[in-house]
């Protein structure tokens, strides 16, 4: 597929949406509850990537056109009313703010890069299955009626394993002297 | 909290993670392991008659970890990302020494196989240890144990005495004494609009008869529905309307933390791992126990005499009509299992 964005192939956004287009759709859709919205930013992430594929050459390309498309669907949950109407990520985003106790900011660019890097330390240190859980339900913002069906499981011992995940982060990050 | 920049530092996370659920979400395979009601059925295969099938079909049993499947296992678990974004270059070097010692640890039990040793415990509901893995250099131990650990059923219904009932509603299920879990005073004290109707919207339908509003009794709620059968959870929600209060009880066995060394000197802090499951609740199945921070009295031994130690506990759950769900936990029996690793290296 990267030969087809270097070739300038017609076909490469084609290939794509094929591929990658229902993930795409779904992480945005995650962010953002109007339809309208969830495609415009899916053909924005397109336009990105084919403005920037070359000169990149992302391997793998899930995880970049997927990061584009949620960055840009976060950006306008931000930035629109979205943001004041609620709704799945901002349920998801609410329950992360749980491990960071009030008093305790994350004011700056640099403080939000530390705190990637201390989640990055905590996901490579915790079990595969807890790490997909948290990055489906946290990166992916994927609901948890949703997990819960993928998984055979239910709501209710997902909400709990989830809280459980975010109170091994919380005191991770107190242990590294992030929060106090 | 900046929400934005929280957003965009869950936003950058390594593209590994990413890649790692996408994959997980695409297949729909995730398998989320079932609480273990009861002992798991085991196919048992010896180590001999498993080095024999693996040279039959001339495949290594190293690459396979049928030998020491513990220790191989613990070399898969741990992600370390590409590159250093996000990741100190000195954590990164500590991932890979660590995933560096299990290797060794698992090439230490291809090239010797000690044989794996059980105790059965009678008292403990015949539940049975056996010690199938274990790796010591003198500096760091490292065990892999199977752990068959009866779990009867939690019983709904139980009530306790007096004395054991002012134990029980000492504390609450969340908060110490003085603590509120009540999700209004929650509300007040910072927790989120969406947050508080997310509680509210997920309780179980006799929770919302009840309007139950401590955060506890919610919890507790989901735990008798996730445990008991359903003709026992409606048989608890029956005797809880009836009587307005409802205690459960459950036990569990456990390897302690502590492992101690002949004469009672504790090996210091010791990490203990689920392979089996991911679920902190669950306690049978395969676990990994490193203890990498050994005193000196336990360094560089011939052979290190070990204590593991067997607990078992009893939990009991309570909670009123329209108060908080409460638990207290003690200690019912403790058996501690002697065993002998022999240094990898002398």
């Amino acid at each position: 597929m990267i030969s087809l964005f270097f070739e300038r192939s017609e076909q490469a956004i084609a290939e794509l949406d094929r591929k990658y287009g229902a993930a795409v759709r779904r992480t945005v859709s995650n962010i953002l509850p109007d339809r309208a919205d969830v495609e415009e930013c899916v053909n924005d992430a397109y336009l990105a990537v084919w403005n920037t594929v070359p000169p990149n050459s992302p391997d793998p390309m899930i995880s970049y056109v997927c990061r584009i498309a949620r960055n840009i669907a976060v950006n306008r949950y931000h930035s629109n009313s979205a943001e004041k109407r609620g709704g799945n990520y901002s349920v998801a985003l609410d329950e992360l703010k749980e491990c960071i106790p009030s008093g305790v900011s994350v004011e700056s660019a640099y403080d939000a890069k530390e705190l990637t890097e201390a989640i990055n330390r905590f996901l490579a240190g915790i079990s595969k299955d807890d790490r997909v859980l948290f990055v489906r339900r946290y990166w992916y913002a994927d609901p948890v009626n949703k997990i819960a069906a993928d998984t055979g499981s239910n709501p209710d011992r997902i909400s709990v394993r989830l809280f459980r995940i975010r109170e091994k982060l919380r005191k991770k990050l107190k242990k590294e002297g992030l929060i106090v | 909290m900046n929400r934005k920049l929280l957003s965009k530092a869950v936003s950058d996370i390594d593209d590994r993670f990413i890649v790692e659920a996408y994959n997980h979400r695409s297949e729909g395979t995730y398998d989320v392991p079932e609480r273990i009601a009861h002992m798991k059925p085991k196919r048992v295969i010896t180590f001999f008659l498993a080095a024999v099938l693996v040279l039959a079909l001339g495949i290594t049993a190293y690459a396979e970890g049928w030998i020491s499947p513990i220790f191989h296992r613990m070399q898969s678990i741990f992600v370390i990302p590409d590159g250093t974004e996000g990741v100190s270059p000195q954590y990164a070097s500590d991932l890979e020494n660590r995933l560096d010692l299990y290797s060794q640890a698992e090439q230490y039990m291809n090239e010797n196989k000690p044989e794996p040793e059980t105790v059965t415990l009678p008292e403990f509901d015949n539940s049975s240890l056996t010690l199938s893995e274990r790796f010591y250099n003198g500096e760091v131990l490292m065990l892999g144990i199977d752990l068959n650990a009866a779990e009867p059923e939690m019983i709904a219904g139980y009530e306790p005495d007096e004395k054991l009932l002012e134990k029980i509603k000492y504390v609450a299920f969340f908060h110490d004494v003085n603590g509120d879990d009540d999700l209004d005073t929650l509300l007040e004290n910072g927790m989120t609009r969406e947050i508080y109707d997310d509680y509210l919207e997920k309780r179980t339908d006799y929770a919302k008869e009840f309007d139950f509003r401590h955060q506890s009794a919610i919890f507790l709620d989901w735990m008798l529905k996730n445990e008991l059968s359903a003709e026992k959870y409606e048989e608890a929600w029956a005797l809880l309307r009836k009587t307005g209060h409802i205690c459960a009880v459950k036990s569990v066995i456990y390897i302690g933390d502590h492992i101690t060394m002949d004469d009672g000197t504790d090996i210091g802090p010791t990490g203990q791992q689920n392979m089996d499951s991911s679920d902190p609740a669950a306690h049978s199945g395969n676990i990994f126990i490193e203890a990498n921070e050994l005193p000196d009295a336990a360094k560089n031994l011939g052979e290190l005499n070990i204590r593991l130690s067997l607990k078992k506990m009893r939990i009991y759950y309570y909670m009123e009509l329209g108060g908080p769900a409460r638990f207290y936990s003690e200690l019912i029996g403790e058996e501690v299992l002697p065993f002998t690793v022999q240094n990898s290296i002398k």
